[in-house]
């Protein structure tokens, strides 16, 4: 008994010490925590980085009575530092909770500090626990991070959100590069690669942003981790042909029968192939495409439903498809030089040995080196109807 | 004041080691002869029985020249007075008359000639031993001395107002039989008389409690019953040392592996026919004189999630009924200290849509989520007291209408947060759906709160592996308490989570779901325990 | 004493797979071959079965006696308490750089801000409860907790297989052999040389004939679950990724965007450690009981649980520390403990076989 009671004592004591005194270090209530949903990072005049973050108001956000569009539900701040840790630090001066990085939904990055070099912006999301590595990555064209990150969205609460959900429709339109950041840090490390990441930008200047104002297309190249150049929508489609992420999109060409007159083709899914090969000592790349689509509409008054109307129309896009590659090729190849379609990768897979040889050099090599282009594309159907109803 | 404790801790332990030394059963009764002389009879039960005014004693005398004197001794209101007035006092004085008229009888045939010929009852046992006559008496029969003789007759003519059978309230189901055990014990063991009808069905029975001399039953089917485990039960049983055993749990209490674990090692019942289940399964059941309540030995955690009910109904509705215990099992005691988990330590989890409104919920609680979640646990467990002890008219509504304007009045005020409210409510919801673990809820729902709140997942991890390797290591009469999942026996797996169709589960014997593995405790009156 | 515990076959299959796979997930010894892991993993593999069969074969040739009692007969009575005091050190050293690891994981994983110790105090609690309990309570719990490690491999495989690109496992060899060798004999004296600790608890199985199926079966689970983590990690990662960072199953999770599967990869962490620490503890118990013939191990729990606990906090300064002890200088430590003794073992006991069989058949 009198141990038992020697034992209830101790343990009576033990448990009051752990309750009072545990908890102190991991144990962060939520009502202490910001909830940062964008992060924003710039370079500023005098060489300091500055950061801005999105943080959801708490109080005025109420998803069960349906979204009110943005007006006051986000506050954005931004804080200047020598490095990027620093910045962070910073915020802890003027926001009274404490930011917490898991739920970032975009990374927006400005021009200037791309142009420097974005590699301690990615070592401190790696290394860190707490942001996670599935937010997308966008490079602000022209203007800066915190610019891109104070615009008001009409349609969500949170701006960051919109963007995030504009980027998941890449799948729908061509001109959209979604790169997420663990797409990005594997394009990094690679040492042959060099990344290409989404662009955002802005088509009406305003005082008082919004989203309307803004357009999220095209891309940038990366040279190891500083911005080359800009890449337009064109660029872009070629891009992701290569790189086999295209999925669904419009392409236009020309209507066989009525010049003049287009026909819109709307692109089911593709399919790219990539192969290396040596052929009298040179490195021959072969991409292959195989894709196919519908007729989503048509001006004019033909018939393309006949056999040798589609096979008229499916040369005709193969041509262009074939076209945006070989533009964007030609864009790596002599405008920038850097490989941005993972060749190199490629490369080491299949002959590491002359892999190692090249490498120091791969920039040069993969300049000169030959790349053929076979597009396959095939029209499954048109619709609901063969031909558009003639116009008396 | 802690010197005082420690004086009654020892006082305490010193009065159990006089206990343990006297041994000896002192309801075992030391032989005494029935006197002679009716007189002398009457005499001493007066002594006796002074001072109770239920108590009766009727003088007859039978025959005609052959006059022998009889007394009834009885107590008004433990008897049926009709069937005593049919069947004892007719015979004995008027056709008695007819029968001991010659004169060649003597004293030794008349106690035959009343046995085999006079007393129409059906149930008689000649009993030489006062006291056995004594306790007779207050079990409520009928005691008949014959003068000159040292031997008397024990009629059972039982009949004192019982409760009807009907559906038990802390079971209820809602196909099958509606009956309940009640409260006399005769009553109790015909009715799982009737639904195992076999000889190898056998009730002991045992008188315990020295005061209340109450009496028990021990109730198995020989040769499926594992014999180790009777021998242990009734070792276990004659050494109870008690005033009174007025309720089984008195019983349980007394005779269970791990008093001051929080899980039950002794199984509880109303019903017959969930009782006449296990007692098929090799079980043993305890009957207590003066409850409906009967004890079911030995008892394994499976069993809390089982009803009988599931045997009732089709394999895919009981599986699914199995499952969703299970769930609720876990839900009921994880729901509010993964909430504090993640609201505190792992906000990563929740997805971002659902932050908004935990978020928004959670604005200006003054307190945090542990705090809000002890303080609407203990306003919970206060209802539910309340409205067990509440009068029944009222009952229902105060209850109901208390814990809705509670909770609403409370998050109004600003003191919980509404989610906090709808958690709680889960949790309360799901801890009816297994009541046999009631009782342990409140404790583990507490420990695993402050786990969670001291170190998030860990917290509770730690807690759980603590509370498993609590009940693996229990031991319900020697059988596993863990039994069939650790040590695993797949034979009994078709009747834990799932349930197999009976076809497959035949001989529910053959498929016991546990193994007695040879070893049992000696009783817990001596705080031994045995690995 | 010991003779009244006893654990079944399927009981100690589980123990053996959680206590092999234990910390290896935590510290990956095979990160020295980069993409070419799973090679070594299946050398090490085939090899391990060896090594696993030659200790069980050691128990089968003393039958009921634990490895102390095996040491003292075959060495002597001071030899053999002598190198039963070296292996006792070897499991305290062994638990705690286990704890240690463990509680590093949590903490850089998970817990940012509490100090290291503090993890440790915190999960040596149910330790030395389940210690206290005896093996059978360690046995039971082990086969209920351990469901939860099938489901984070489902689960976490399931949720990053569109991340897979098998193109990852090439170029094969491409830096050689020598780098996947290596790799191969880190892996083999840890975890699989480990194995060494289950002499102590061969006796305790109430079904002797089984011995090799459960311990084959064991290591083939352990073989199959390795391979399957590692390739997985291999395609989803890439080499890159996989040699700069740490832990590399806990870097999967954070791909999917959601973190709803998170937690199950630390709780099945510390299931797997719990099972390991407490297998060396045990033994470690069971020996010091054995040698100074005690009757029984009870009151010595918390005090080997409590040094156990600062030793872990002493060994290492810090977390890079520790991961190149692991690599570099733990396989050297662990020869003589696992494989020259138990080879010494296994010969006296062989010829003692013949021996005695001789004198039999006289």
């Amino acid at each position: 008994m009198e141990r038992l009671l020697h034992r209830l004592t101790l343990i009576t004591i033990i448990f009051f010490i752990m309750l009072e005194t545990s908890g102190c270090w991991d144990n962060v209530p939520i009502t202490e925590k910001a909830m940062v949903m964008g992060v924003g990072i710039d370079k500023t005049e005098d060489n300091m980085i500055e950061l801005t973050l999105q943080v959801v108001k708490p109080t005025s956000i109420n998803y069960g009575e349906g979204s009110q569009g943005s007006s006051d539900t986000v506050w954005v701040y931004s804080t200047k530092g020598k490095t990027l840790f620093k910045a962070m630090r910073n915020q802890l001066q003027t926001i009274n909770r404490k930011p917490f990085y898991s739920h970032v939904q975009v990374i927006i990055i400005g021009d200037e500090l791309a142009k420097t070099g974005i590699q301690e912006v990615i070592d401190l999301f790696e290394r860190d626990r707490e942001p996670r590595l599935s937010p997308t990555v966008l490079i602000a064209k022209e203007t800066t991070a915190k610019k891109v990150l104070s615009a008001k969205s009409d349609l969500e609460n949170v701006p960051a959100m919109h963007i995030m959900e504009i980027l998941l429709n890449n799948k729908n339109n061509f001109g959209i590069h979604n790169m997420s950041f663990i797409n990005l840090i594997r394009n990094l490390r690679y040492p042959g690669q060099n990344p290409t990441v989404g662009v955002i930008e802005i088509e009406n200047e305003k005082n008082d942003l919004n989203i309307a104002d803004m357009k999220v297309k095209g891309g940038a190249i990366l040279k190891k981790d500083k911005f080359i150049g800009w890449l337009d929508e064109k660029d872009i489609e070629g891009l992701n042909y290569v790189l086999n992420t295209s999925h669904n999109g419009i392409i236009e060409t020309e209507n066989p029968f009525n010049k003049g007159k287009f026909v819109t083709i709307e692109q089911k899914r593709s399919d790219t192939t990539i192969n290396v090969k040596f052929e009298d000592e040179k490195l021959v790349f072969m991409i292959e495409v195989d894709a196919e689509g519908n007729i989503g509409g048509e001006e004019g008054e033909a018939d393309l439903t006949t056999k040798d109307a589609l096979s008229n129309l499916e040369g005709q896009i193969e041509k262009s498809i074939k076209e945006k590659i070989e533009n964007i090729i030609s864009l790596a190849q002599d405008k920038y030089k850097s490989d941005v379609f993972g060749f190199g990768e490629k490369l080491n897979k299949k002959y590491p040995y002359y892999w190692e040889e090249v490498k120091p050099n791969w920039s040069e090599e993969f300049s000169h080196s030959l790349i053929e282009v076979n597009v396959k594309f095939e029209i499954r159907n048109s619709g609901l109807i063969n031909h558009p109803t003639k116009v008396e | 004041m802690f010197r005082k404790l420690k004086h009654i801790f020892k006082y305490i332990k010193l009065d159990k080691e006089k206990l343990r030394k006297d041994k000896i059963n002192i309801s075992e009764n030391i032989n005494q002869q029935i006197p002679n002389h009716i007189d002398n009879i009457e005499f001493k039960l007066k002594e006796i029985f002074q001072d109770s005014n239920d108590f009766i004693i009727r003088k007859i005398t039978t025959g005609n020249q052959f006059k022998t004197r009889i007394l009834i001794a009885y107590i008004d209101g433990l008897i049926d007075k009709q069937l005593i007035d049919d069947n004892i006092l007719k015979p004995l004085l008027l056709e008695s008359q007819k029968v001991i008229d010659d004169e060649s009888i003597s004293k030794r045939n008349i106690i035959e000639l009343f046995e085999e010929t006079l007393i129409t009852a059906s149930e008689i046992k000649k009993v030489d031993d006062f006291n056995r006559t004594i306790k007779a008496i207050l079990s409520g029969d009928t005691v008949i001395f014959i003068d000159g003789t040292e031997s008397s007759f024990v009629v059972s003519m039982r009949g004192w107002e019982a409760r009807a059978i009907s559906e038990p309230n802390t079971e209820s189901v809602i196909r099958g039989p509606r009956e309940g055990f009640v409260e006399t014990l005769r009553t109790n063991t015909s009715m799982i008389r009737r639904k195992i009808k076999n000889p190898n069905l056998k009730f002991e029975s045992i008188e315990l409690g020295e005061q209340t001399r109450t009496e028990a039953c021990i109730c198995y089917l020989k040769g499926i019953a594992d014999d180790n485990i009777i021998r242990d039960l009734k070792k276990r049983l004659s050494c109870i040392k008690s005033d009174g055993i007025l309720e089984s749990g008195y019983i349980e209490q007394f005779i269970e592996d791990a008093p001051f674990s929080p899980f039950p090692t002794i199984g509880v019942s109303e019903r017959p026919d969930k009782v006449a289940g296990k007692i098929l399964e090799g079980r043993i059941a305890i009957l207590c004189d003066g409850t409906p309540f009967v004890l079911t030995v030995p008892y394994l955690f499976i069993e809390s999630l089982q009803s009988n009910e599931d045997y009732y109904s089709r394999t895919l509705y009981s599986s699914f009924n199995r499952l969703l215990r299970f769930v609720s099992l876990i839900i009921t005691t994880m729901l509010p200290a993964l909430y504090v988990a993640i609201l505190n330590f792992h906000t990563e989890v929740i997805p971002v849509k659902l932050v908004f409104s935990i978020l928004n919920s959670n604005e200006g609680i003054p307190f945090e989520p542990v705090w809000e979640a002890i303080f609407m646990l203990i306003i919970f467990e206060l209802i539910r007291e309340a409205g067990v002890r509440m009068p029944k008219p009222i009952g229902q509504t105060v209850s109901i209408v208390g814990a809705l304007v509670i909770g609403q009045a409370v998050v109004e005020a600003g003191l919980v947060s509404d989610i906090m409210i709808i958690i709680v409510a889960l949790t309360a919801i799901s801890g009816f759906i297994v009541p046999s673990l009631s009782e342990i809820l409140p404790f583990i729902r507490l420990a695993l709160i402050i786990g969670a709140n001291i170190l998030g997942y860990m917290g509770i991890v730690l807690i759980v592996v603590i509370v498993i390797l609590h009940i693996s290591s229990l031991r319900s009469f020697g059988v596993p308490y863990m039994s069939p999942f650790a040590p695993f026996r797949s034979k009994g797996m078709k009747d834990t989570l799932i349930r197999m169709p009976l076809w497959t589960m035949f001989r529910k014997t053959e498929s016991l779901s546990w193994k007695y593995s040879g070893r049992y405790s000696i009783n817990k009156n001596f705080n031994e325990k045995e690995e | 004493m010991l003779n009244k515990i006893q654990i079944s076959n399927k009981q100690l299959i589980i123990l053996m797979t959680g206590f092999l796979l234990g910390d290896a997930l935590i510290i990956n010894p095979v990160s020295g071959a980069g993409r070419d892991a799973w090679i070594s993993i299946i050398l090490t593999w085939l090899v391990s079965y060896i090594l696993i069969g030659m200790y069980v074969y050691i128990a089968k040739l003393n039958p009921n006696k634990t490895l102390v009692e095996i040491l003292i007969d075959i060495f002597g009575d001071f030899f053999g308490r002598a190198l039963s005091l070296i292996y006792i050190w070897y499991f305290l050293h062994l638990s705690s750089l286990v704890l240690r690891s463990y509680s590093e994981y949590m903490i850089i994983a998970n817990y940012p801000e509490t100090p290291l110790i503090y993890m440790a105090i915190l999960s040596s609690i149910p330790l030395a409860i389940g210690l206290k309990y005896g093996m059978e309570a360690i046995g039971r719990t082990g086969i209920i907790v351990s469901l939860i490690i099938p489901i984070t491999l489902i689960i976490s495989t399931m949720s990053v297989i569109d991340h897979i690109d098998i193109t990852n496992l090439q170029p094969i060899l491409k830096y050689g052999i020598k780098p996947v060798l290596k790799s191969s004999f880190n892996l083999l004296t840890f975890p699989f040389g480990e194995g060494i600790v289950f002499l102590m608890v061969f006796p305790l199985i109430n079904k002797k004939e089984n011995l090799f199926k459960s311990s084959f079966i064991s290591v083939s689970i352990v073989g199959v679950i390795f391979l399957l983590i590692s390739l997985r990690n291999i395609t989803v990662l890439g080499e890159n990724i996989l040699e700069r960072g740490y832990f590399s199953s806990h870097l999967i999770e954070t791909i999917h965007p959601g973190a709803i599967f998170d937690p199950f990869i630390s709780v099945s962490q510390l299931i797997l450690a719990a099972l390991q620490i407490w297998i060396f503890l045990y033994a470690l118990l069971i020996a010091i009981s054995q040698m100074f013939n005690f009757n029984d191990y009870k009151p010595f729990v918390f005090p080997i649980v409590i040094i156990s606990v600062s030793l872990s906090h002493w060994i290492y300064d810090n977390a890079p520390d520790m991961f190149r002890v692991a690599k570099e200088i733990y396989p050297f430590y662990a020869i003589p403990f696992q494989f020259i003794i138990p080879i010494i073992i296994l010969v006296i006991s062989l010829i003692k076989q013949r021996r005695s069989k001789g004198k039999v058949s006289e």
